[in-house]
């Protein structure tokens, strides 16, 4: 049941909305929660044993690290059981057969006789994402900085809020798990941000995201039969599908929440602003990138081996080399994470090394690039520059989308040799890809529905507060503004007869 | 925005202007839909309008279902061979959603004396959350058409060239290629066992037959001759449920013989459907049964006489495909 769904929407959570109303402020809580077992039995069936087990779990772990006082050994014994335990699941459930495949190509390398047969996993919704938060949460009692939660429902509130159960945020436990269980009513004003919120967030998602999901699929699947700038044009409408539908979902999800009055963090923040690769991962996707950042990279940069690291180095290299190193250490774990969190397969890992390359290259070329502005004299916050940079930083983008949507590293390489040969720039007007599943008026949607959400992007980078804005505006204007979006959604939406409905993409993941 | 400074006033013009926008909203796609369109902008949607479209009051016997429907029983040649008025209201995959919708279209404008719903849509699911999510849909675009008909406005930018709706085969289309089917043709193998019809599609097929009965209309179930889609499982649940609701229900699957089907010649596509040569002859075997109805023969009825006319060119197109069809083609036809 995705979030763009009618029976999300209109039954699912209004049922929801009502019941968590009119129950006691003591209840509401309980509320959410069976409405949350509720919507991952509905999406998992059975699997719904690993979210209650993981639940109880965590919960169990948390208070006996808390209780093991000053047994330090204990306490890490806790943790590595449960974080493990974690991660255990999660790798078998989703790993085994990536590795049963390494052991086959390897054993057949050497010429051993019978392959290991591969499993048929099945995999509960939203796994990649729990597991995340509950680590988060045992590290942070291990470390000391959070109270281990005697309550179990709001750790299990925590673990599987249902809009949250799908494709995160991936929430840390200080910010959001005493909101779960506070019980507040919800309000007009939550209602009408939720619902407006949720309106914004369809139209990319059913308005742009899923017309494009038709050429993606076409050009993608039989990526073979293209080359050229048909490579570009993949890469390009892939990012495009994959920032409309990720966010858009993201703003159904954070509507969702906040109609009960509970502020998820946000994911994006106008990612195709970003002037380097560093600063898109810190507006795309924020939720995992802080995540990997406070568990992966904090631990990895502050532990004993890198404070080695950074003695010897320092002694023998200065400051620049060991600065290299230093960052080297940090940044593999964390970008082999993020790639292998994505998905079991070879693309997803090169998709981690490739932003993990070009973030050294960053580091690399840091007193390059200040001597650079320096002797040239030019402003690095020029107008010129600044455009060449987000420029620059969308074809890194594009790139790794490309090889990110692949169906396999094989294919990806292969599209993108492709990509340089028999150019053909004019398929891109000669119906070649114009009329790839989509016409003439499904083009104007998408270019016009991508104009907006720039336009409404651009906007937000400059912070221009377009809902205080619009909240000065005289009645008429406010109400062509709400007609506007609810008919854009509508009449221009790709559902019904002639579209296939687009699952949601990350809920894959 | 302070929702709370706005007043109730305010809240209350905007909800009405809402729900006045949405139908007028409704009305313009319907009227564009059912006034200005071919099948290629109507989509699937087609086969709706053409129900809809057809004179009032003139349809005696409604079909409902897949493409089983659609291809096993030739509306037209009912008329020349009985003068009994039947529309096809099928639609390629069409869901037990569907179903119901192009019945309630059909009660809406016609007052059939009896239904005939071709079995294979039973069988058809997509789960439970999809087929609540088009359960949803086709609610609301029963209410409001803009849900239905919204992309529409398409037309206004892209102009489909030379596509008329086709109302002439009544829902039937003929269609003379020839793919043999090589399985076996006792493929209806003897058994006890049932193959059980999804519940959400019993639940629609129970909203349908109370529909049936409160519209006073004679339900009936009917399985084309289909290797590729029936088995004798499927047989022995439809024959109970036909049982269940005191129904009749023909399995032309088990009569393959009698009907005389010749399957190197009468299946479009390996058995999955008939071609025109097979519908000839299960359109026939369906007469049979129409006659025990108490149907009108209105073939003289100058009301009608633009069913003869059709049943003419009908006749003409139909003679020629099915004569070519058996008279030479040994194997694969086109």
């Amino acid at each position: 049941m995705g979030y763009n769904t009618l029976p999300y929407l209109v039954l699912f959570l209004p049922l929801s909305l009502i019941i968590y109303q009119v129950s006691g402020r003591n209840n509401r809580k309980y509320v959410l929660l069976i409405f949350s077992w509720i919507y991952f039995f509905l999406c998992s069936k059975k699997l719904i044993i690993y979210l209650l087990l993981t639940s109880a779990g965590v919960w169990l772990d948390g208070l006996a690290m808390q209780k093991s006082g000053g047994r330090k050994h204990l306490k890490t014994a806790l943790a590595v059981l449960g974080v493990g335990g974690l991660f255990g699941v999660l790798l078998y459930l989703k790993y085994t057969n990536f590795f049963i495949g390494i052991v086959n190509t390897v054993m057949a390398g050497r010429g051993a006789g019978a392959a290991i047969p591969l499993r048929h996993m099945l995999v509960p919704i939203g796994i990649s994402f729990y597991t995340l938060e509950a680590a988060g949460y045992l590290l942070e009692v291990y470390w000391g900085r959070q109270e281990a939660d005697p309550d179990f429902v709001r750790v299990a509130l925590f673990l599987g809020f249902f809009p949250q159960t799908m494709e995160g945020p991936i929430a840390r436990y200080q910010d959001t798990a005493h909101q779960l269980t506070g019980g507040k009513p919800v309000t007009e004003q939550q209602l009408f941000d939720g619902v407006t919120r949720i309106l914004w967030g369809m139209f990319k998602k059913i308005v742009i995201a899923d017309r494009l999901s038709l050429i993606v699929t076409e050009l993608y699947r039989n990526y073979a039969a293209y080359n050229g700038i048909m490579i570009p044009a993949a890469a390009v409408t892939y990012t495009m599908q994959l920032y409309m539908e990720f966010s858009g979902v993201m703003d159904i999800v954070i509507g969702s929440a906040g109609i009960f009055g509970i502020a998820l963090p946000e994911n994006f923040r106008q990612p195709f602003f970003s002037q380097s690769a560093s600063e898109f991962w810190r507006r795309w996707h924020i939720s995992l990138g802080v995540w990997l950042k406070t568990y992966l990279f904090y631990p990895v940069t502050t532990s004993g081996m890198t404070k080695k690291w950074n003695r010897f180095a320092g002694k023998k290299f200065g400051k620049y080399i060991t600065k290299i190193g230093t960052s080297f250490l940090a940044l593999t774990p964390v970008w082999l994470f993020n790639g292998l969190w994505h998905g079991a397969s070879w693309h997803y890992i090169f998709y981690g090394v490739y932003y993990l390359v070009l973030l050294m290259i960053e580091v690399i070329l840091e007193p390059a690039k200040k001597s650079f502005y320096k002797k040239t004299g030019f402003k690095k916050n020029g107008r010129f520059w600044t455009v060449f940079r987000i420029l620059r930083t969308w074809l890194i983008i594009f790139t790794g989308e490309l090889f990110f949507r692949a169906e396999s590293l094989r294919a990806g390489i292969a599209m993108f040799r492709s990509g340089f040969h028999h150019i053909g720039i004019q398929r891109l007007w000669d119906g070649t890809l114009l009329k790839m599943g989509l016409d003439q008026a499904d083009w104007l949607v998408i270019l016009a529905g991508i104009a907006v959400v720039f336009a409404a992007d651009l906007l937000k980078e400059k912070n221009f507060d377009i809902k205080a804005s619009l909240a000065k505006k005289s009645l008429p204007v406010r109400w062509a503004a709400f007609y506007g979006l609810i008919f854009a959604v509508l009449i221009f939406g790709a559902y019904g007869p002639g579209y296939q409905p687009v699952d949601l993409i990350y809920a894959g993941f | 925005m302070d929702v709370k400074k706005i007043s109730i006033k305010e809240k209350a013009g905007f909800a009405i202007g809402l729900v006045v926008l949405l139908l007028i909203g409704s009305f313009f796609f319907n009227y564009y839909a059912m006034n200005s369109l071919g099948s290629h902008s109507l989509k699937r949607r087609a086969a709706v309008v053409r129900l809809q479209k057809e004179k009032k009051d003139t349809i005696e016997v409604l079909i409902i279902g897949d493409s089983e429907s659609y291809t096993t029983v030739s509306p037209m040649q009912v008329w020349k061979d009985t003068g009994y008025t039947m529309y096809v209201g099928g639609q390629s995959g069409q869901t037990m959603n569907e179903m119901l919708t192009m019945l309630e279209t059909g009660l809406d404008t016609q007052h059939p004396k009896a239904v005939l719903i071709e079995t294979n849509a039973l069988y058809r699911t997509s789960g439970n959350l999809n087929q609540l999510q088009e359960m949803i849909a086709t609610k609301a675009a029963s209410i409001l058409p803009i849900f239905q008909y919204h992309d529409l406005w398409k037309n206004a930018i892209i102009k489909p060239a030379g596509e008329a709706l086709n109302m002439a085969g009544k829902g039937f289309d003929i269609r003379d290629s020839v793919k043999p089917y090589t399985g076996s043709p006792d493929y209806m193998k003897q058994t006890s066992k049932e193959q059980e019809i999804p519940r959400v599609n019993q639940i629609l097929f129970d909203r349908i037959a109370e529909l049936c009965r409160q519209n006073g209309v004679s339900l009936i179930l009917y399985s084309g001759p289909s290797p590729v889609n029936y088995t004798m499982e499927k047989h022995n649940r439809l024959a109970r449920l036909a049982s269940q609701y005191d129904l009749q229900y023909i399995d032309m699957n088990m009569e393959t013989k009698e009907i005389g089907i010749d399957w190197n010649k009468d299946t479009l596509d390996r058995g999955d459907h008939m071609n025109i040569s097979g519908a000839e002859k299960t359109t026939a075997y369906m007469e049979t049964v129409l006659k025990t109805l108490n149907l009108t023969d209105r073939r003289k009825d100058p009301a009608y006489q633009e069913w003869n006319d059709l049943a003419e060119t009908y006749q003409k197109q139909a003679s020629g495909a099915i004569a070519r069809i058996r008279g030479g083609a040994q194997g694969e036809n086109k």
